[in-house]
């Protein structure tokens, strides 16, 4: 399989990251989808629900791994790599929390869309996932760029509308959707 | 919309606040920021502290638990001094039973060797220079870029080589979606991300964008004997908690976070990884949740959705932990804007508070809380010990 058809297989996955955080922008969450893929097959789909749980902590990646250790099914024993050989598709760059989290149960691989320069966890931040020297836990890599213009889109579309802490400007013909999107600053690829 | 600090005692309590605030350690003030839209006659109220009941929880059992007063005394004064001390008397520094963990240098200033640390934001020439009143009122009535951007003046001129000068607009860090029609596209400059703290400042950091010349006032944080008490209290509590953890088989890992200064009522959790099979319900992320649940706010008022961490869980508190928190459970407290960081055990290895990496120092966060490392002996025979290898 060449690259190009590897990228349309990756890219397909995150499609369905994407309605997850659709979900997340129609329930008036920051719009962050995600689903975990093991064996070519969805194990769990999330999306941030911090404003419903009233906890700042309650990111996509975290409901998912909690809803994944709650299923003996998925999880029948607990190892060091509870999520060896599963692959994670989240629409943002998971946060220094979540990747710390990721790093913990043993993911294999990451694909995000656009990278978080506040608190980004793989990369624009800290790499935690893989340049952080961990004593234990092995280092998984994360690859950027994956539906890119698509979350960066989700995330304005939240940001036009629910901006509460400011002062709506006076006339809502002045919220203009800007759609031209910057290049990102750093290589898309990472490890 | 910020307020100068000194307005904060006008506020009064509500629980369905119109304004937050947060504590900026950095910017040494406190933020108010209104959290809908205000109407003409409206009071302006926040939250001023949290509920006392709790939910119940599956992740810890038992803790709830409030102790009033600590059984043992693991970290009993090692002199009777502190404990004979009138409350609101200073407490000598030297005898402070704890140390800070210092991540910035101690004017707060992050210019090494003469490099300004920057961060991109988004900025946009102004076509007609006689647009620039109408451009900053837009500004200052949308709040665009504020907080972030409030060290920074709006407007930058540069001279332009067939004269006259150009003027162009400092935005937001994040890409703008609310903009004036009629501005060309707006692009991305570097710009200092603190204030200029003397005039050498001004001048090396102005040469990149316009910033405010804010000299650092020499803050000394003082304690008083009853804080020092207070202090103790909390570490002697997330000592017998974590006792109590190891004595029921879990890792001796435990967090306590009081719900105020001087008062001894709370929440704290253990960790649970053993008796949950989970990897991840660390004590910090055991009792994030704890508070998050004791704050739920009634059914009625859920049509009034907040955004993102409006209403942070640790806003202007202290946290009490055995262990230096993981970097999942830094950034956790991070998110949470917790003010204060104990920790009794510093994880070398794998610690988010100083050890392995230093979260709230990094490039980029944007909250900064401060860490305290317990150094006055406590007596456990080794009954804390854990696995330097294991994220606490
Ligand atoms: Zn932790």
């Amino acid at each position: 399989m060449d690259v190009d058809d590897e990228d349309a297989i990756h890219q397909a996955w995150m499609d369905q990251a994407l309605i997850m955080a659709e979900e997340a922008l129609k329930a008036r969450e920051v719009p962050v989808g995600c689903i975990f893929v093991r064996d070519g097959q969805v194990i769990a789909r999330a999306r941030n629900r911090t404003n419903e749980l009233k906890n700042a902590t309650r990111h996509a990646e975290l409901e998912a791994i909690d809803e994944i250790m709650a299923n003996p099914i998925l999880t029948p024993v607990v190892t060091s790599q509870i999520l060896a050989g599963t692959t994670l598709y989240v629409t943002v760059e998971p946060c220094m929390m979540c990747a710390s989290a990721l790093r913990q149960v043993g993911i294999e691989r990451v694909f995000f869309g656009c990278e978080n320069d506040r608190f980004g966890g793989c990369g624009s931040v800290l790499g935690v996932n893989s340049s952080l020297p961990h004593p234990v836990h092995r280092p998984f890599v994360a690859k950027a760029g994956y539906r890119r213009e698509e979350a960066i889109m989700l995330l304005r579309r939240f940001y036009i509308t629910e901006n509460t802490n400011a002062p709506q400007p006076k006339s809502k013909a002045t919220r203009v959707l800007k759609t031209e999107i910057a290049p990102p600053k750093r290589p898309a690829s990472r490890t | 919309m910020a307020l100068a600090l000194g307005l904060g005692s006008i506020f009064n309590h509500s629980s369905h606040p119109n304004v937050t605030y947060s504590i900026d350690a950095e910017a040494e003030c406190i933020r108010f920021t209104t959290s809908r839209n205000i109407l003409e006659g409206d009071e302006l109220c926040i939250f001023y502290s949290h509920n006392l009941w709790f939910e119940d929880n599956d992740v810890s059992n038992e803790s709830f638990q409030n102790h009033e007063t600590p059984i043992s005394n693991d970290v009993a004064s090692p002199d009777s001094t502190e404990d004979d001390g009138i409350s609101t008397d200073l407490f000598p520094d030297d005898l402070l039973p704890f140390e800070s963990f210092k991540y910035l240098r101690d004017d707060g200033e992050e210019l090494s060797n003469g490099v300004v640390a920057t961060v991109d934001a988004w900025v946009v020439d102004i076509p007609e220079p006689r647009e620039t009143t109408t451009l900053l009122e837009f500004i200052r009535q949308t709040g665009l870029g504020m907080p972030d951007l409030q060290h920074l003046k709006r407007v930058r001129k540069t001279s332009l080589e067939e004269g006259g000068f150009k003027s162009t607009l400092l935005l937001s860090l994040e890409h703008p979606t609310v903009l004036p029609p009629n501005l060309p596209e707006p692009y991305i400059s570097p710009v200092p991300t603190s204030p200029a703290r003397n005039l050498e400042e001004v001048v090396l950091k102005s040469t990149i964008w316009p910033t405010v010349y804010q000299p650092r006032r020499v803050e000394k944080i003082t304690w008083t004997y009853g804080r020092i008490r207070w202090i103790r209290a909390g570490i002697q509590r997330v000592v017998d908690e974590a006792r109590r953890a190891k004595e029921m088989g879990e890792i001796p890992i435990a967090s306590y976070v009081p719900d105020e200064w001087e008062t001894v009522s709370g929440l704290a959790a253990r960790d649970t990884r053993n008796s949950t099979n989970h990897p991840l319900r660390h004590s910090v992320m055991n009792l994030l949740r704890q508070v998050s649940n004791a704050q739920h706010s009634p059914p009625e008022s859920s049509d009034n959705m907040t955004r993102n961490g409006q209403r942070y869980l640790l806003t202007s508190r202290t946290l009490f932990t055995t262990h230096e928190p993981c970097i999942m459970c830094s950034m956790a407290l991070l998110h949470s804007r917790v003010k204060d960081v104990f920790y009794i055990y510093p994880m070398n290895q794998t610690g988010g508070c100083g050890g392995l990496s230093c979260v709230p120092g990094l490039d980029g966060v944007n909250h900064r809380f401060s860490i305290w490392k317990w150094t006055s002996p406590v007596d456990l025979k080794d009954a804390l010990e854990v696995d330097p290898q294991l994220d606490a």
